[in-house]
């Protein structure tokens, strides 16, 4: 099943030179695809545009079949899990802990086990140490496992990661990579927006290249 | 746009004269010539008005909510809708809802005149108006941050349904609850910010003294001295009329 697909789909800012024009892709609910380009080509856009969180000015995005213009961010969080570029744009409690089992609590699940989860993933993170610090004094490699711990404790059906890897020492990248191949057995699918070229070798069963908003390559590895 | 390229320091001084005004004033009538007056201004010096009004329509909902809920609970003069005792809708009670309505959007639209400059030459109005020049670049970087502060809140809400937290269907008191929840972390987020431009601009070798020199320096025209003494004589007539 596709878990995302964009037909002929444009976007350019309000007043600005369009970026993208008539992309046209699907992405396998099970399977792990990665973003690269250069800086500018565009791999954030079309992050963005894939969760969401920016609309088309034309063509379309569909979510599971679902055309996502007409769905809430509330219900695309429900189906995916997109981790910004910039940890700072993604955290917004007093702690930690308040940070990964925030919407555990709005999904009405009860503290107990909202507490194993968010001990779980903490766990996971190496962030047990950390869980009553603020998150916006955290290092930026802290803030990262951080998002990635927020995002992954609501097992979301799909994941959208921009440039996960930046601020992760080898060892955090060996350990979001055993999550991610741990997500992969559990037939989760991805998009991996990265620059780190291992990372990507190790993950992607596709790699689309991206330059100046077009697509320059996509290249399936299975 | 009528008036281009007014200098900042005038369309600081009618902004003044205005909201004075529209403070001083009690009148619905001469409130309303006040209205009229600093919209014509606003517009005729390029105000995009319309834009303002969809930016702070949240805002303007507040203020007309708090002026009938003033008219309700501070009830004068003839009642016009009562139930038994209780006096819901008096006279005197819609003349202050009126006035409070017309004093907020004096001050709105007072406000709009100031977007028409950027923000560079209305801080050098101000130091050219012998503002010390510390409080002029603290001016300076305070509307910096106004944007940052509301793109973070932004991020924050945008972060908050991104995790499947629909905010339009909680209730108030969670609603409530978390925009208070996110607002620490968003301040904390913008001190730390500031903490890092100011250590950015002091590597850069930038200090606020006063004896610093601006390639930007402001000149008053005759058009500037006519609006001056346009803006003087109409506060004047308003006050001793």
């Amino acid at each position: 099943m596709k878990a995302i697909e964009t037909e002929k789909m444009t976007f350019g800012y309000p007043h600005h030179q369009i970026l993208m024009r008539e992309i046209s892709l699907s992405f396998e609910e099970s399977q792990f695809t990665a973003i690269t380009g250069g800086n500018g080509a565009g791999k954030t856009t079309l992050g963005k545009l894939l969760a969401g969180i920016l609309k088309p000015i034309s063509g379309s995005v569909r979510l599971y079949g679902q055309d996502n213009a007409k769905m809430k961010l509330s219900e695309i969080g429900n189906r995916l899990c997109y981790c910004f570029q910039n940890p700072d744009n993604q955290l917004f409690t007093n702690s930690v802990e308040d940070e990964i089992g925030f919407a555990l609590k709005y999904q009405g699940v009860n503290s107990s086990e909202i507490k194993a989860k968010v001990w779980e993933m903490a766990e996971l993170f190496e962030l047990s140490h950390l869980m009553k610090s603020p998150p916006m004094k955290l290092s930026y490699g802290e803030k990262r496992r951080v998002v990635l711990a927020a995002g992954l404790v609501l097992e979301p059906a799909f994941l959208i990661l921009d440039e996960p890897t930046p601020g992760l020492d080898q060892e955090r990248i060996r350990i979001l990579s055993e999550v991610l191949y741990r997500l992969k057995r559990k037939q989760i699918g991805a998009i991996l927006i990265s620059h780190d070229k291992k990372f990507v070798e190790d993950h992607a069963d596709r790699i689309i290249v991206l330059s100046k908003g077009e697509i320059a390559d996509d290249i399936s590895r299975n | 746009m009528i008036f281009p390229e007014i200098d900042p320091r005038i369309k600081v001084l009618i902004v003044a004269c205005l909201s004075s005004l529209g403070v001083l004033i009690t009148d619905n009538r001469t409130l309303g010539l006040i209205l009229l007056t600093s919209v014509i201004v606003a517009l005729s010096f390029g105000a995009q008005m319309m834009q303002m009004i969809h930016k702070l329509k949240k805002l303007l909902f507040i203020i007309f909510i708090i002026a009938i809920l003033q008219s309700v609970f501070m009830p004068s003069g003839e009642t016009l809708i009562g139930f038994g005792q209780i006096a819901l809708l008096t006279v005197g009670g819609l003349e202050r809802t009126g006035e409070f309505i017309l004093r907020m959007l004096i001050i709105i639209s007072s406000a709009a005149i100031l977007t028409t400059s950027n923000q560079r030459e209305i801080i050098q109005g101000l130091i050219q108006l012998k503002l010390p020049y510390e409080l002029a670049f603290m001016s300076s970087m305070g509307i910096h941050f106004l944007p940052l502060l509301a793109e973070s809140f932004t991020d924050a809400i945008t972060a908050i349904q991104l995790r499947g937290v629909d905010i339009s269907r909680i209730g108030i008191k969670d609603k409530v609850d978390t925009y208070l929840y996110i607002l620490n972390p968003v301040i904390t987020s913008a001190i730390l910010k500031s903490h890092r431009i100011a250590m950015s601009i002091e590597l850069r070798g930038f200090r606020a003294f006063p004896q610093r020199t601006s390639i930007l320096v402001l000149k008053l025209k005759a058009r500037d001295y006519s609006l001056m003494a346009a803006i003087l004589l109409f506060s004047g007539i308003i006050v001793f009329r």
